[in-house]
């Protein structure tokens, strides 16, 4: 190209660029849609409002589409739960590995009814129920609609599929189109109200009935969902009434009712609770279950034989990365492991109970009768990593600081509401209930001064310390029992206070929280630094290459096995499978997909057995040469659902 | 000549300036929404905290707007000052990495840098070499052999060959493991006592007198250098066979050979220096392939290089890591397009003259 084109050719790119901008609006609709079916838009009649929502086809029951309230009708929600064949579902999305669940619980839960009311795989039932809707229309007409997932999900879009081939063996006019979105678009939609059916997943935080019910009947997917308000206000009801139970006789009840209802209303159809597996070298020992503990998340309780090359460094193959290692803020699975290796909370979890808990940074508790106040004896004689003595008065910062800090991307919506009362997120809704300020920082301190001084005195005023007694009370704005279990959770990890102070963190004046509130998970001054009482400190975080923590000698408790423990980040399958043949990595992320090319590896298999909810392992005949073990079978806490939503916009 | 230089130099910044307009261009594509997908992984819990997202990182703002941000930075309210930005030299933060750009760059360029020289040398010089054999032993058996032998390479997906050669000589024989170090070199490298002096390791571990650690650098190295040089062979062998092939017809080749020259003397000093001009594009290229990180060899060697890091971008939708790596690589390419262009310009007297 001769150099005096190069000018033009500048010239060319530009105004290409800003054509491409002006074009943009109108070609996201045909990009995402456009690539797997054919998109119908409906003239409207005179009078009528234009449909130009694709998920609905025509937007009317002729045959080629459905009407954006398509799912209020109960019979069809029924009729699409009878189509759905969960056999196949597991057979085809799960390889075989995972459990039908009955209603909104996960199994082994307070509330679970394995017994309960639940839907079944039943076509004539399925064909009976869509032929009452719409008083006949549906059957009359047929209907044409689209389900969404978003891409990479391979058992979303299987659910779909049984779904779409069911209904059509019932009417051949009965038609689902099923259309993959990458996550960008599909949130695009969800958010827009669009998507008539969706497929979704949700990844407990506590292994609490809670943490479904709110999520799954009255918050996340429920909202999304146009439930109508007196069914929404009779669910919100029940899940306060089970969270703020004392006994877990009370809230069995409320789970139970809440359970028929789910039922009655076939609000979603329930999926299944996939099982896990998890591989690692047979030089490995200490291993055992816990559902909301990752393996991971507990160096302490894992050693390596002298049959290990290096018996002293536990290498872990995995992907992924931290984002953050400010407990305050941290909400995913990465930096939760990281944060429960080096920092500690006031009580963890018995071993391999997910629900009964033992005091760690707290000798002892107390809980008063009517389930409010919780009061913790902090331990005496526990130092921090840089060697400060651990006091009650740093308990009562950890939690005040964290709160304050705020942010809705945040775990402190768990905080939160035990506080100050279900349904409020943030501490901003304190200053402004409408949730206006919430993320907003500057708006935030431009707020009322009172008003600001009065949100931080609330809760600074709920949670005393006593450095004398060496005491923190806590008191709560209603009963709450998954207290104890938000409290063993990362986000609960007691920080120093003074050494967050000096680090940047907000100094413990209620005059001006407001400037330390809603920082993003980058800026928090403590999100690359660790000074816990945990077991391990922080070595050195290398973002994209590795994490590693060695053993700590100033360790209060008994000083675990392995002094040095890495996360190595390997995006790749086939360089971890590698690392696994070739013993340099103990323990390993195996995906799904590829369990068959791993199976052959394994000298010892180790099934769940339900019953006395322990592996059981056994050694594979002719394979004893061969380096892994494999644990698997157990239940995992993660499940997605097919969400009906009542009314979506066209 | 120096003209010519110095108007290259000056349209660099023009240049670049195209390259982020045609990248924010491409960005408008996307809705505020689907540009928060990076920071929302998951269903929201509630409907502000999308919109949160959008507000802070300002994401429905004017694609102007945010253009101009991104270039200049974004204004304190309060002190009425600039910060951030990229003539300021900030390149954003890139959540896909959980670091900024610029040490995205810092970090990982030496990496990438010490991978290219020690790739550079056995691809140039083995390239070149059997380009050399294949076109004095033109269709003998010799030159159907090396042809074959790098035309396979070419047409291997590099994520195959990367595979077979990760499962044969470390799953199997344990000899080249994948990542950068060793857990006890990098131990060394990270305690006090280790010096950098160039950042980059290879060098670095010389320069201290840790051979142990050189080694394990370049044991570490092999696999991919292996994998790089090999499926690179076959465009440096092609490029230089066919214009070897061609000088050698040249009647001044003819007249070296009549005047009764050694038939070395001929090859190498009349007809080699002639047909490696237009390798000399070749190889520019090739570098700068390599300066740009190689993503899929990088990610199969878990090699934490510029590729690895641009590649965890893309699939994260991470516009501000996009942005920032393609900026880079395009000032690297046109850098280096510089380079070659007056090199050329030195090794062939016909293109000066022109």
């Amino acid at each position: 190209m001769s150099r005096k084109h190069l000018f033009w050719t500048l010239i060319l790119l530009a105004a290409l660029s800003v054509l491409v901008a002006g074009c943009a609006k109108q070609a996201v609709e045909t990009v995402i849609v456009g690539g797997e079916v054919v998109v119908v838009t409906a003239t409207p009649e005179p009078g009528e409002e234009p449909c130009d929502n694709p998920f609905l086809g025509s937007c009317k029951l002729d045959g080629n589409g459905i009407p954006p309230d398509f799912f209020s009708d109960e019979h069809v929600r029924k009729g699409f739960n009878y189509c759905f064949d969960w056999d196949t579902f597991i057979r085809d999305a799960w390889a075989g590995e995972a459990i039908q669940n009955v209603g909104y619980l996960i199994p082994g839960m307070v509330g679970y009814e394995p017994d309960g009311p639940h839907y079944t795989y039943d076509l004539d039932k399925c064909a009976e129920e869509l032929s009452l809707a719409w008083d006949g229309a549906v059957a009359e007409n047929g209907f044409r609609m689209q389900i969404a997932y978003n891409t990479g999900n391979m058992e979303r879009q299987t659910a779909a599929e049984i779904l779409q081939a069911n209904l059509s063996e019932v009417d051949e006019r009965y038609i689902v189109e099923i259309i993959g979105l990458p996550w960008p678009s599909f949130l695009e939609n969800y958010r827009n109200s669009r998507i008539p059916v969706n497929i979704s997943g949700w990844q407990e935080d506590l292994h609490d009935p809670h943490n479904w019910a709110q999520p799954f009947l009255v918050g996340t997917y429920a909202s999304r969902q146009n439930l109508p308000d007196d069914l929404l206000a009779q669910l919100k009801e029940l899940v306060t009434k089970g969270v703020s139970a004392t006994t877990d006789e009370a809230r069995a009840e409320a789970y139970h009712e809440l359970n028929q209802i789910d039922y009655d209303q076939a609000i979603a159809i329930r999926l299944v609770v996939p099982t896990g597996r998890a591989w690692m070298q047979k030089w490995v020992e200490g291993y055992y279950y816990n559902p909301i503990q990752d393996l991971a998340a507990r160096w302490k309780s894992l050693s390596k034989t002298s049959a290990a090359a290096d018996p002293t460094t536990i290498t872990y193959a995995t992907i992924g990365d931290v984002d953050t290692l400010d407990p305050a803020w941290n909400y995913e699975n990465f930096g939760d492991n990281v944060i429960l290796n080096t920092y500690e909370q006031l009580v963890t979890y018995d071993g391999k109970s997910a629900t009964s808990f033992v005091p760690l940074l707290a000798e002892e508790y107390s809980i008063s009768d009517d389930g409010m106040v919780y009061t913790f004896k902090i331990r005496d004689g526990v130092k921090f990593h840089e060697g400060q003595d651990l006091t009650a008065s740093d308990v009562e910062y950890t939690f005040e600081r964290g709160i304050l800090q705020g942010g809705t991307w945040s775990p402190q919506w768990l905080f939160t509401e035990p506080f100050f009362g279900t349904g409020v997120y943030d501490i901003a809704e304190l200053v402004d209930p409408s949730g206006a300020l919430d993320d907003a920082p500057e708006d935030l301190q431009a707020a009322d001064s009172a008003a600001l001084m009065a949100a931080c005195e609330q809760i600074t005023g709920q949670i005393e310390s006593d450095d004398a007694a060496g005491t923190v009370t806590m008191t709560l704005s209603q009963p709450w029992a998954p207290f104890l279990a938000t409290l063993a959770q990362s986000w609960g990890s007691i920080i120093d206070k003074d050494w967050a102070i000096e680090n940047g963190t907000w100094d413990g004046d209620c005059a001006t929280w407001q400037n330390f509130y809603g920082i993003d998970s980058a800026t928090s001054p403590i999100r690359d630094i660790v000074n816990g009482t945990g077991p391990y400190m922080l070595d050195h975080w290398e973002p994209g290459v590795e994490v590693v923590v060695t053993r700590f000698d100033g360790y209060w408790g008994d000083a675990p096995a392995l002094e040095r423990a890495v996360w190595a980040e390997v995006d790749e399958w086939g360089t971890r499978f590698a690392m696994a043949k070739a013993g340099d990595a103990d323990l390993v992320y195996v995906p799904r997909e590829f369990v068959d090319q791993v199976t052959p590896y394994a000298s010892t298999i180790c099934p769940w057995d339900s019953d006395q909810q322990v592996h059981v392992c056994e050694d594979v005949p002719g394979a004893e040469d061969q380096p892994l073990i494999v644990y698997y079978g157990h239940p995992t806490t993660y499940r997605a659902d097919v969400f009906f939503v009542w009314n979506v916009a066209h | 000549m120096s003209t010519y230089i110095l108007r290259r130099v000056l349209l660099l910044p023009l240049l670049l300036f195209g390259t982020t307009i045609l990248i924010f261009g491409m960005l408008s594509f996307l809705t505020p929404t689907e540009r928060s997908a990076l920071w929302v992984q998951n269903i929201p819990r509630n409907e502000r905290q999308v919109e949160g997202i959008i507000r802070k990182y300002g994401l429905d703002k004017p694609i102007y707007v945010q253009y101009y941000i991104w270039l200049v930075g974004n204004k304190d309210p309060e002190t009425g000052e600039y910060e951030g930005g990229l003539l300021r030299g900030d390149l954003g933060y890139a959540r896909s990495a959980s670091q900024p750009v610029m040490d995205i760059i810092k970090a990982r360029l030496p990496n990438t840098l010490d991978l290219a020289i020690w790739s550079v040398l056995p691809i140039v010089v083995i390239g070149i070499l059997l380009g050399v054999i294949a076109a004095i032993n033109h269709n003998r058996f010799i030159d159907q052999v090396t042809r074959v032998f790098s035309i396979l390479g070419w047409s291997f997906p590099t994520f195959v060959f990367a595979l077979v050669v990760l499962m044969i000589f470390y799953a199997g024989l344990g000899w080249f493991p994948p990542g950068r170090v060793s857990d006890w070199a990098n131990q060394v490298i990270l305690s006090g006592d280790f010096h950098t002096y160039t950042h980059i390791l290879s060098f670095d571990s010389l320069l201290n007198g840790r051979f142990d650690i050189f080694l394990d650098v370049i044991r570490h190295m092999i696999l991919p250098v292996i994998t790089l040089s090999y499926l690179n062979w076959a465009l440096m062998l092609r490029v230089t066979r066919s214009s070897m092939l061609e000088a050698l017809r040249q009647e001044y080749v003819t007249t070296a050979r009549s005047k009764g020259l050694k038939e070395s003397v001929v090859i190498f000093r009349h007809a080699l220096p002639n047909a490696l001009i237009p390798v000399v594009t070749i190889a520019g290229f090739t570098i700068v392939a390599l300066l740009n990180g190689v993503v899929i060899t990088e990610t199969i060697f878990n090699y934490p290089g510029i590729g690895r890091a641009a590649a965890r971008a893309a699939l994260n939708l991470d516009v501000v890591g996009i942005l920032g790596l393609t900026l880079f690589n395009g000032l690297i390419l046109i850098v280096a397009n510089l380079v070659v262009d007056v090199l050329y310009a030195v090794v062939d007297p016909r293109v000066r003259l022109s």
